[in-house]
């Protein structure tokens, strides 16, 4: 197959940030969207970290399923 | 490149295709049998503690039959053990390759099928709290909604369609362009059904972050293998309704269906990206069956484009049609969503796929959502993008984590996790976007669908004896119950029609037949008027059980 990338705009999800007014809409809302977004995100991310997050995916080692 | 189904794409040759529809069509009916993630966190052992975890997890799931072999259910083989069925919805429980596997019950609906995946979860996350109760050491059962442990293993959350036998058989055998189409569909449609994935496997070339947990470790376009060499488009020719079922002295008939078994996607738990994995699957496949088939949206080269694709977060990596033409995967699915719209427009859903224009128009404004490239507005559909964007805010409050940080990829597994998973965070704080109500998911724990076999076979399941059920599979179940002399009997329900064995056609049969025997008599003697003629619903056999156990056709 003969595949290229097209030009990189930048443009990546992981560097997406919410609080800003991409694609039109109220900004207000769009500020509590992501206010919303960081205090759920902050909150589940301090919840799951404690301890050796080496061990634990160690620990997490599967069987290859189906 | 010369088009070499230029014959197919001629205008007035589809015209006419159109104009003819072939024979025969079947509503899309959707199900699932998802694998999980599971482990002990706290535990060692050589090759992980996923068969202890999925063991102390199946005890705690209460189905039928309960007095078979191996934890107390139906036994296909040594890799896939312990089948539960559920007098609640109808759907089952088991253990495949040391994973916790749901199967749920059929549905006609993809909004339903997206509710009972949310309660199957549900039920498998109440299992692990019952089981970590018991926990005395401080060790815990970890559950995870994921396909991949991050160390190159991987396991399936599989979709299962009815099909027509004939659209079967010209996917895998006589029309094979149908099957490059549909994986051409698929390998594009990771942009709304990744789960997301930091880091590579299965010797893929190394990545920060990509969309799809699946990509890496296809393999082939088209086999039966499912544990290795892994296929885009399954050909596991094991259709679970209609077939031949030689039934004592007597063939019941062919019902022209087949299973189209799905191990492509991710797991997904967005409801938006649920509903659309499987609604624009029934959409695809309809048009399938309907000969809607535009070659000129087939890849070149599906394999290397799913992975392609699903290295590239970013949205910009192209891949190369049949005909020479370079598309994103947003692209091409943009040009998936013309077809199907217009084939929608023309009625090509109607009877088919329930509720088909929402399902459309919420695939659209996804599709303009990404082709904007407007992720924030996606972080609330599409999981790939919400995991990214939790991953992107751990390295935001922790400059020095980078993406080989094994801080990172423990948050990746945590996003599905049962217990206290990422996801679940977000959709307590309302940042998830919705397409069913909580007291639907709620009420597929308790209940069946009732528009397809499923409904039966709880009722079914519900009106014996636990010590009566015999046997339980997805068309048919034995019981062990007595003759009005007091003699033992077997008989046998067969469902081979999973559309036909509803509430609307069995509810006054259970009101109205006194126990157990008289429904299954019922439905014996209802199913005679309906063989072959329909081929609807059920029928039965009795075996004799002499008083020295042997047994004997009647």
């Amino acid at each position: 197959m003969n595949e290229r990338e097209r030009t990189n705009d930048g443009s990546n999800p992981g560097g997406a940030d919410p609080s800003l007014p991409v694609g039109g809409g109220n900004l207000n809302q769009l500020r509590q969207r992501a206010q919303a977004f960081y205090a759920a995100a902050d909150a589940a991310i301090d919840n799951v970290m404690s301890g050796d997050s080496t061990k634990f995916n160690e620990s997490a080692r599967q069987q290859g399923g189906e | 490149m010369k088009n070499i189904f230029s014959n197919v794409s001629d205008p007035a040759a589809r015209a006419a295709a159109k104009q003819k529809p072939r024979a025969e069509r079947l509503a899309k009916l959707c199900g699932a049998d998802v694998e999980l993630g599971n482990f002990i966190t706290g535990a060692a052992a050589v090759g992980g503690t996923g068969a202890l975890a999925s063991r102390l997890l199946l005890r705690e799931i209460h189905g039928f039959p309960t007095g078979a072999r191996r934890d107390g259910g139906v036994t296909y083989d040594d890799q896939d053990w312990g089948r539960k069925y559920l007098k609640e919805n109808g759907g089952c429980i088991y253990i495949d390759l040391d994973h916790l596997e749901l199967a749920q019950p059929e549905t006609l609906s993809a909004f339903d099928h997206v509710a009972c995946a949310q309660a199957m979860l549900r039920l498998a996350r109440r299992a692990q709290t019952a089981a970590n109760v018991q926990s005395t050491d401080g060790k815990i059962i970890e559950v995870l909604a994921n396909n991949s442990d991050g160390q190159g293993n991987s396991y399936g959350s599989h979709l299962n369609f009815l099909i027509t036998r004939r659209a079967w058989d010209e996917l895998f055998f006589s029309r094979m362009h149908t099957l490059l189409f549909l994986a051409s569909y698929q390998a594009s449609s990771i942009v709304f059904t990744g789960q997301g994935k930091v880091g590579s496997e299965n010797r893929a070339p190394a990545v920060a972050y990509q969309i799809s947990q699946r990509a890496d470790f296809f393999e082939t376009l088209s086999s039966i293998e499912t544990t290795q060499r892994r296929p885009i488009v399954n050909s596991r020719n094991e259709a679970l309704c209609g077939g031949f079922r030689r039934v004592v002295r007597r063939k019941i008939p062919a019902l022209e269906m087949a299973r189209l078994h799905v191990i492509f996607y991710d797991h997904t738990l967005c409801p938006v990206a649920s509903l659309l994995k499987v609604g624009v699957m029934q959409i695809v496949l309809a048009m399938i069956e309907a000969g809607r088939v535009n070659p000129e949206l087939i890849l070149d080269h599906p394999l290397a484009a799913v992975q392609q694709w699903s290295h590239d977060p970013a949205l910009d990596a192209c891949a190369e049609l049949i005909g020479g033409q370079q598309l994103t995967a947003v692209e091409l699915q943009l040009r998936f969503f013309a077809e199907a719209s217009a084939f929608v427009a023309d009625g090509g859903c109607e009877g088919f796929v329930p509720r088909a224009k929402e399902i459309l128009e919420l695939w659209g404004d996804t599709l303009q959502k990404l082709s904007r490239k407007d992720f924030p507005a996606l972080t609330s559909r599409v999981d790939w993008i919400l995991k990214a964007s939790l991953l992107d805010r751990a390295r935001h409050q922790h400059p020095d984590w980078t993406w080989e940080s094994p801080e990172l990829k423990r948050l990746d597994l945590m996003y599905g996790s049962l217990r206290n998973g990422l996801y679940w965070a977000c959709e307590r704080q309302g940042v998830i976007e919705p397409v069913v109500s909580d007291e639907r998911i709620e009420h597929f724990t308790q209940q069946p669908p009732e528009d397809t076999r499923a409904w039966t076979r709880a009722m079914l399941l519900r009106h014996a004896q636990p010590e009566e059920i015999e046997r339980v599979d997805w068309d048919e179940i034995s019981f062990r119950v007595r003759d009005r002399d007091g003699w033992p009997m077997r008989e046998q329900v067969w469902l081979p029609d999973p559309l036909a064995s509803g509430r609307a056609e069995n509810e006054n049969l259970f009101q109205r037949a006194p126990g157990l025997a008289g429904v299954i008599e019922t439905l014996n003697e209802s199913s005679q008027d309906l063989w072959p003629a329909t081929s609807a619903t059920a029928t039965s056999t009795a075996v004799a059980i002499y008083s020295n156990g042997k047994e004997k056709p009647i």
